[in-house]
Order: C-alpha cells, then sequence, then structure tokens
C-alpha cells in the first residue's frame, strides 16, 4: 500500500480552523499534521503539501495575513510552491499568500492585490460592510486541469461553501493586472446564484470583490487563496439543510441516517484534488 | 466659521499591534539598525461650523469624553487640537503625549547619525467607520449641522536614526509601502493610503 502523503497544516498564533482542516485532509486520504509557525523550518520541506488555514493570524494585528506573510517559515512555503507543490490558503490563508505576493504571482513577488475590508453593494448602494456569515456559491471559472485542485470537479462546477470573514474583498489598483487574471485563466472561483449566475451585487457577491473573485490561483496553478471554507463543508452533515439546491434536498434527506451524514459535503473535492495531485 | 478638530487617541496599556509592527519591521524586514521606536495613534478628524476656536475645542473635549465613540477612558488617552488659528490648549486627560514634529534631529545616544521622529498617516479607501460616525454624531446623539465632515485615520510616528531628514523620510516611506513580500508593511497599497504628516 503506497504511504500516504503528509500535508501540513500551519498554524500561527491566531489560527483557529486547523483541527477541522486536519480532518478535513484526513478524510480525502492524505496525512495531516498541525505545524506550527515556530519550528524548526527545515523540517517543513519535508511535506508534500501545505495548508494555510483560517483564523485571524497574530490578531490581524497591523492587517489580516500581513504578519505572518513575513514569517520566515513563509519562505519554505515559497520555496515549495516553486518547486510545484500544493499550496492551498483558506480564508486567513489566502489573506497571508496574498501578502506574500504567491497569489497572483504574476510580478515576481509583488504585492499586486489586497484583500480589503467587505463593503457589499446592491443597486450601487452599500447596504452593508465588514464581516459577514454565510453559505454563498462559487462557480468553477477556470478549467478544472488548470488549477490542481480544482482537478476532481466538473467544468462550471456550482456548489455552496460557507465563508466568514470581515476582509475577503479581492481589490487591486495595478493597471492590467485583472485583464491578465482572465487571460491566464488564473481565475478559479467566483461568487454566483444557486443557478451559476455571476451577479455583482449582494448576496450573491457576499463582500464586494471584484469580478466576484473568490478564489484565485498563481500562474503555475499550484497554489489557491480562498476566501470561503471548503473544511468547513466536507461533509454532507455540515451542510445547511435549507439550502436550495441538491446539496440541501440530499441534506434534509438524510436527517437521521448518520451513514448519509457522513458522505462527503461539496468541499471535499478540494482535498481530494489534492491526494490525486502526483498519482496521475 | 470651520474649524478642524484633531482627536489623537492612544492606548494607555501597551499597544501591542505597535510592538508587533515594531519588531516585525526590526526583526523580519531588516530595520533593527534604523528603527528605535514606532508609536500608533488613532487620529480623527472632524470638521466642524462653530462660532469660535474656543466653541470648537469645547466642542472636541465634549465628543472625546462623552460620547463613547471615540475614547474609553479606562483605556485610553487622547488630545485634542483645533486647528484653524493658533492651536487651542491640548487637553491631555493622564499620560502625556509626545507631540513630535516630523524631521526633528535630536542628539543620538550612541551610534552614527541623528534621531528623527517622523508621522504618517495610513487608512482604507472607503472607511465605513467615518462615516458611520458622521451619521451617528449627526443623528442619533444629536450634534447635528454643526459637524460637517469626519475622517480617521492612524497615524504612525517612528522614531529612527538616518543622516539626513530625506533619508529618513525615505526609509519610513519603505517600512509604510508594502511593495513585495520583504518590503514595506504598514499599508497595502491597493485597499489603502496614506500621507505624510506633521
Amino acid at each position: 500500500m503506497a504511504e500516504r502523503k503528509r500535508i501540513a497544516v500551519l498554524q500561527f498564533p491566531g489560527s483557529n480552523c486547523e483541527v477541522e482542516t486536519a480532518r478535513a485532509v484526513e478524510a480525502a486520504g492524505l496525512q495531516a499534521e498541525i505545524f506550527r509557525w515556530n519550528r524548526d523550518p527545515a523540517e517543513l520541506a519535508r511535506f508534500d503539501g501545505y495548508i494555510l488555514g483560517g483564523g485571524f493570524s497574530y490578531q490581524d494585528r497591523v492587517r489580516a495575513g500581513v504578519i505572518a506573510a513575513k514569517e520566515p517559515i513563509l519562505e519554505v512555503i515559497v520555496a515549495a510552491a516553486a518547486e510545484g507543490k500544493p499550496v492551498l490558503g483558506i480564508c486567513n490563508g489566502a489573506q497571508i499568500l496574498v501578502e506574500t505576493g504567491l497569489v497572483p504571482g504574476v510580478n515576481d513577488r509583488a504585492i499586486d492585490m489586497a484583500l480589503a475590508p467587505n463593503r457589499m453593494v446592491q443597486g450601487g448602494r452599500v447596504v452593508r460592510r465588514d464581516y459577514y456569515c454565510a453559505w454563498v456559491y462559487v462557480k468553477l471559472s477556470c478549467l478544472p486541469e488548470r488549477c490542481l485542485f480544482t482537478q476532481t470537479l466538473p467544468p462550471k462546477a456550482v456548489f455552496p461553501l460557507p465563508i466568514a470573514h470581515g476582509e475577503g474583498r479581492f481589490v487591486t489598483r495595478r493597471e492590467g493586472l485583472r485583464e491578465r487574471l482572465w487571460a491566464q485563466d488564473q481565475i478559479v472561483f467566483r461568487y454566483c446564484t444557486p443557478e451559476g449566475e455571476v451577479l455583482p451585487d449582494f448576496p450573491v457577491n457576499p463582500n464586494g470583490a471584484v469580478d466576484n473573485l473568490a478564489g484565485l490561483c498563481n500562474p503555475a496553478g499550484n497554489v489557491l487563496a480562498l476566501m470561503p471554507h471548503p473544511e468547513r463543508a466536507s461533509w454532507l452533515r455540515q451542510v445547511p439543510a435549507d439550502l436550495p439546491d441538491h446539496y440541501g434536498q440530499r441534506r434534509r434527506e438524510a436527517t437521521g441516517n448518520w451513514a448519509a451524514l457522513e458522505e462527503p459535503g461539496p468541499g471535499r473535492a478540494l482535498f481530494e484534488a489534492l491526494k490525486r495531485f502526483g498519482e496521475a | 466659521m470651520r474649524y478642524e478638530i484633531n482627536l489623537r487617541v492612544r492606548l494607555k496599556i501597551p499597544d501591542v499591534t505597535a510592538i508587533t509592527a515594531r519588531q516585525t519591521l526590526q526583526r523580519r524586514l531588516g530595520y533593527a539598525e534604523v528603527l528605535l521606536a514606532l508609536q500608533r495613534e488613532d487620529d480623527w478628524r472632524l470638521t466642524v461650523e462653530v462660532p469660535d476656536e474656543a466653541a470648537a475645542q469645547a466642542l472636541g473635549v465634549e465628543l472625546a469624553e462623552g460620547t463613547n465613540l471615540f475614547v474609553n477612558p479606562n483605556k485610553h488617552t487622547y488630545i485634542c487640537r483645533v486647528s484653524r488659528g493658533h492651536s487651542g490648549p491640548e487637553k491631555e486627560d493622564s499620560l502625556p503625549l509626545s507631540l513630535a514634529k516630523a524631521e526633528s534631529p535630536v542628539s543620538p545616544p550612541g551610534g552614527e547619525g541623528a534621531i528623527f521622529k517622523v508621522a504618517v498617516l495610513t487608512g482604507f479607501y472607503e472607511d465605513a467607520s467615518a462615516s458611520l460616525t458622521l451619521e451617528a454624531l449627526r443623528n442619533r446623539l444629536g450634534y447635528g449641522d454643526p459637524v460637517v465632515e469626519v475622517e480617521r485615520g492612524t497615524r504612525w510616528t517612528f522614531t529612527l536614526r538616518a543622516d539626513t531628514p530625506e533619508e529618513a523620510r525615505r526609509l519610513v516611506e519603505e517600512m509604510v509601502v508594502t511593495r513585495g513580500a520583504h518590503r514595506g508593511l504598514l499599508i497595502n497599497p491597493h485597499s489603502q493610503w496614506w500621507r505624510w504628516v506633521d
């Protein structure tokens, strides 16, 4: 039997999703280890892949993700990403990847984007701001094989995931960057309706992100910065029963049936893709 | 007459955000030799329409001490300055603040170069807190039309070693604007603004 791949789930002071992220990784058939930020960085290099999970690293001091982005341990992640190893940043992890310049990663690690405070807009009016926690829908916007973490998804897949953040609005002032991201097919996930329609207004676009961006990858496709939380959608039992799609229907039908509730949820596919990486 | 009330609010307790920022600049970004101290304050600028400077000063103190929007007396100290004409008397409630002016060299305690204090103001584009505060002051708290505008920022005061004022400013700009993984910290230019302040 082949040895399971080892995935490091990074833990910074203030991370708060490492345990459920490790569970989601294990459920996909991988070996997960929570790796504290102050361990020897050389140990980190031995892992096969990396996940920077959600939370509030360093209490979001100065700006979400920026202090963790300066930690020496991130240099190991940068080197691993350059070797083609998978790196997934979820929520606060996505903020860290953007602040390191790994995502979008088109200008030699220049900081080309920010994850700004949420700003929800309806009909041109700002109707809400800052922290927001809800289940939303995302649509796969690149080809499945373009990003390492989407290889098990069907083209144009639409599925629900939970979000919980105050600073998740992808923005950029770099001229021409949006066009470049589209041209290079780096836009992985966009917020959409349950039917897959991408509408700019809240609540379809839950934070006001430019182009409804929910997830972006680097040019090589092995690093993904994702604001929603797939680890909180890895089992059917985590899915709300009132979702208006087939996941909601399955969840309602599974009520009281423990075996059915333990079936994979919509977020599992990203971790299964991580397992598939390197098997081909 | 229009006056600008500047409320600068600072923690009495140790400011862990300022400490973390300073340590990151010193230990991770290579400024250990030049950066001596870093201080952070909330900086509120309120444009008010009142008869005279004394009224502006009184209103500033009242807003700071009576609204619970700007100052929590259990953990904050503040100063209130009115900008039009000569500044009114400063209001301090406990700890005196260092009113450092930008580019004021003093003799260094050791090493080379002079010591400068340089301050910048930073903030988020489309910051909601300023407009929400304005709305609260004008409507819910009943201050009405005299409060015309509210601006909020974070004031960072750097104490650093440099050979010239120009070099001090260059170093501060490097530390403020995040341009790469190892370049800059305090603002992300895609979501935040900054400017020099006296």
